[in-house]
């Protein structure tokens, strides 16, 4: 029996096969999306009419209207509609807070069950109205009489009616995440070939796991999608090697990022179940795997002093000495993909023994990572990364691949815009 | 709204410009503008968030500058000064910001003007902002304005801010620059200079497009080094103006955010500055 705080366990999950923006899914929204995949994980679990200690979610790009979006497809779903939710956001991490979340309140007794969730679509995406618009419309409901009304509308100018498409670019900064990191690629030197050599075991683990069934009961597919569509199973360096640098095209160091090594913008949602082990026991589903602690960081990137994506490259470290351990206890690394170069960053710092030295405060380097424990079953430039669902996408995959394989510990390390990052510890239950 | 509207003063100030005969005394009328004006919530949050600046209490220096600015225009074109006020250029700014203006409280300005003195460009005048609260002395400001090319007999000799070799550093930042950025700065500051809002206009005075207004690129830069000091120096030059629409670096040169610092925008293209910074402690 595990400890009080230990209680909660990994139980499974349900994606549906993440779609290149603009295709398939183009027309569907977040709402549709997760309210599909929360009902693939009821179906599987045969939870219709369960009432869920709570459900969490959450999308990065999401309109003011679905302030509520969690709690509207559970209402939409097979779930008891008196199973209550929330909405939560962490950039790119949002789905593995959902689940650290959840996992929390379940081993504080605050609930027995949970689904953690997350979904994004960039392709049916919020469309804003440029702020001086926006002003005048906000002024026109605050105006009283006709004449203060039409006084305003007057200073409408035809430019204010261009609308603002959502982007990926840093609000403090302008740049995009891709310009980002490619000064931070730059800055720690990291090949061409080393990027597209980590692109094609991507698509290459990716696609031997869909050929041997692993996804079978992580997916349901959706809307004529039953594997992700950006995953090319025949993509070889080569192929790669041909592709044109899409990024870091103005820094003075060669441009290394493609199209082909970094995440193409992809729609799609992801769920977990989650449950205490009495509850998991009652209702007789077997744990998988349990998430055992989690840290969060964050990096100012702002001003230039340290690149947006390497939040994690200081919070693994944090996490290791809390919990004792070094990189030779890990069995598994999912380091989510945001671009291929990304990881190799991470990879990088964390052989470094003047980063680990100077900017994390350890005596020597973190360490390496042994490449075939390395994102085992593809990851984010395979599979796409429809931002808040890439969380839930590797904590159920990892969870059941521990199962599977009798191996023990996974860490999971995910970056996030604004210079954060959320790393956990997930081991075979 | 602005306390006094610029348009009348624009009128007066293109009449002005019109060759009506020479006026060649190197004498500045020896006005003085006072004028209390309070700090409004609401005016206040749209020059903040065009600026780019958090919304809190503590008024952004920018925005002194820009409640003094019709004053200063209204100086500026009185008919007895003998440059032209239209066509003139800022090409540097100083403030030495004493304490904090907070919203609600009320802003005593006086406003004078110095010079007119000698440049290698031309001639300039100072445009010098006093501004307290309560007796209690918030901000002092020189404005300075260069009439290029125009000669005066007798302008006072000045040590210029000396030029500085520039060499862009990598951006951190990039500003894409709609033309609606002129309007709307024009909107919050009351700075309806044409040729911020108008390509012809723009072309009328030797731009090739619409330019963003200075005080709003320098403003912007100040809420992105946003010093928490609780009295300093900022000092800001302009070089080239920025063509709208267009996209420029933004990056600290020297120092960190929220501490005393520099920074530069500057084209992305050609390296060449357009507004440079430098927020310092003031000395006592």
């Amino acid at each position: 029996m595990s400890a009080p705080s230990q209680r909660a366990v990994i139980l499974g999950g349900n994606r549906i096969p993440f779609a290149r923006s603009n295709k398939q899914y183009a027309k569907a929204t977040n709402l549709d999306m997760l309210t599909s995949t929360i009902d693939g994980l009821v179906a599987r679990f045969g939870l219709a009419g369960e009432n869920i200690g709570e459900v969490s979610g959450g999308a990065v790009l999401k309109h003011s209207k679905d302030f509520n979006l969690t709690r509207e497809a559970v209402l939409g779903s097979a779930l008891s509609p008196t199973t209550p939710a929330f909405d939560l956001g962490q950039a790119c991490a949002t789905g593995l807070e959902a689940v650290v979340s959840l996992n929390n309140k379940i081993n504080t007794g605050q609930i027995e069950s949970g689904i953690a969730s997350g979904v994004d679509s960039t392709s049916d995406a919020p469309i804003v109205i440029n702020d001086s618009m926006r002003e005048i419309l906000l002024e026109l409901t605050r105006a009283k009489t006709m004449v203060q009304k039409a006084k305003i509308a007057s200073q409408i100018r035809p430019a204010y009616l261009a609308p603002q498409a959502p982007s990926t670019g840093e609000p403090r900064t302008g740049l995009s995440m891709g310009e980002h990191q490619a000064i931070t690629t730059a800055a720690w030197g990291i090949t061409r070939q080393a990027q597209d050599e980590l692109a094609v075991a991507s698509h290459r683990n990716l696609a031997a796991a869909w050929d041997a069934g692993f996804f079978d009961d992580l997916t349901t597919a959706y809307l004529g999608v039953s594997r992700d569509t950006n995953m090319r199973a025949d993509s070889t360096v080569e192929s790669l090697a041909k592709l044109s640098p899409v990024f870091g095209k103005k820094l003075s160091a060669a441009a290394t990022m493609t199209a082909g090594n970094s995440t193409p913008l992809t729609d799609g949602a992801s769920s977990v179940l989650l449950g205490s082990e009495d509850w998991a026991a009652e209702h007789g589903f077997t744990p998988l795997a349990r998430l055992v602690d989690a840290e969060a960081a964050a990096v100012d990137f702002v001003d230039g002093a340290e690149g947006l994506l390497m939040a994690p490259a200081y919070a693994v470290p944090r996490l290791l000495a809390r919990n004792g351990l070094t990189f030779d206890d890990f069995d598994v690394f999912e380091i989510h993909e945001a671009f291929a170069s990304t990881v190799l960053s991470h990879l990088a710092a964390w052989e470094s023994e003047e980063f680990c030295r100077e900017k994390v405060g350890l005596d020597a380097a973190l360490g390496t990572i042994d490449r075939d424990k390395l994102n085992p079953l593809g990851s984010s430039l395979a599979a796409g990364h429809p931002f808040a669902a890439t969380g839930g996408r590797i904590i159920a995959s990892t969870a059941k691949y521990l199962k599977t394989t009798g191996k023990k510990r996974s860490l999971v390390s995910i970056c996030a815009a604004g210079g954060q990052g959320l790393t956990a510890i997930v081991e075979a239950a | 709204m602005m306390a006094d509207s610029m348009l009348p003063v624009y009128a007066r100030a293109l009449l002005k410009a019109l060759p009506v005969g020479p006026r060649t005394g190197p004498e500045l009328p020896d006005h003085a503008i006072d004028r209390s004006i309070p700090l409004e919530p609401v005016a206040y949050a749209g020059f903040a968030h065009v600026v780019g600046h958090a919304l809190d209490d503590i008024v952004h220096p920018g925005y002194l500058h820009i409640l003094g600015f019709p004053l200063s225009m209204q100086l500026l074109a009185d008919p007895e000064v003998p440059l032209p006020m239209m066509g003139m250029v800022h090409i540097h700014n100083r403030v030495d910001m004493h304490s904090r203006a907070r919203l609600g409280e009320v802003v005593d300005f006086h406003l004078e003007l110095d010079g007119p003195f000698e440049h290698t460009k031309g001639t300039t005048i100072e445009i010098r902002l006093e501004a307290k609260v309560d007796g209690r002395p918030v901000m002092e400001e020189v404005s300075t304005y260069l009439a290029k090319g125009r000669k005066l007999s007798g302008a006072e000799s000045k040590a210029q801010v000396p030029h500085v070799e520039f060499t862009a550093p990598q951006p951190s930042a990039v500003w894409r620059l709609d033309p609606i950025i002129g309007q709307r700065y024009a909107k919050v500051s009351g700075d309806y200079n044409p040729i911020h809002l108008n390509g012809l206009a723009a072309k009328g005075f030797g731009f090739p497009r619409q330019i963003a207004h200075g005080m709003y690129s320098a403003s912007r830069a100040f809420s992105a080094m946003d010093p928490r000091l609780e009295s300093y120096r900022w000092d800001v030059s302009f070089a080239k103006p920025i063509l709208l629409p267009g996209t420029v670096g933004y990056a600290l040169t020297e120092g960190r955010r929220h501490e005393a610092a520099q920074s530069a925008v500057f084209d992305l293209k050609t390296g060449k500055p357009h507004v440079l910074s430098q927020v310092a402690h003031l000395g006592r």
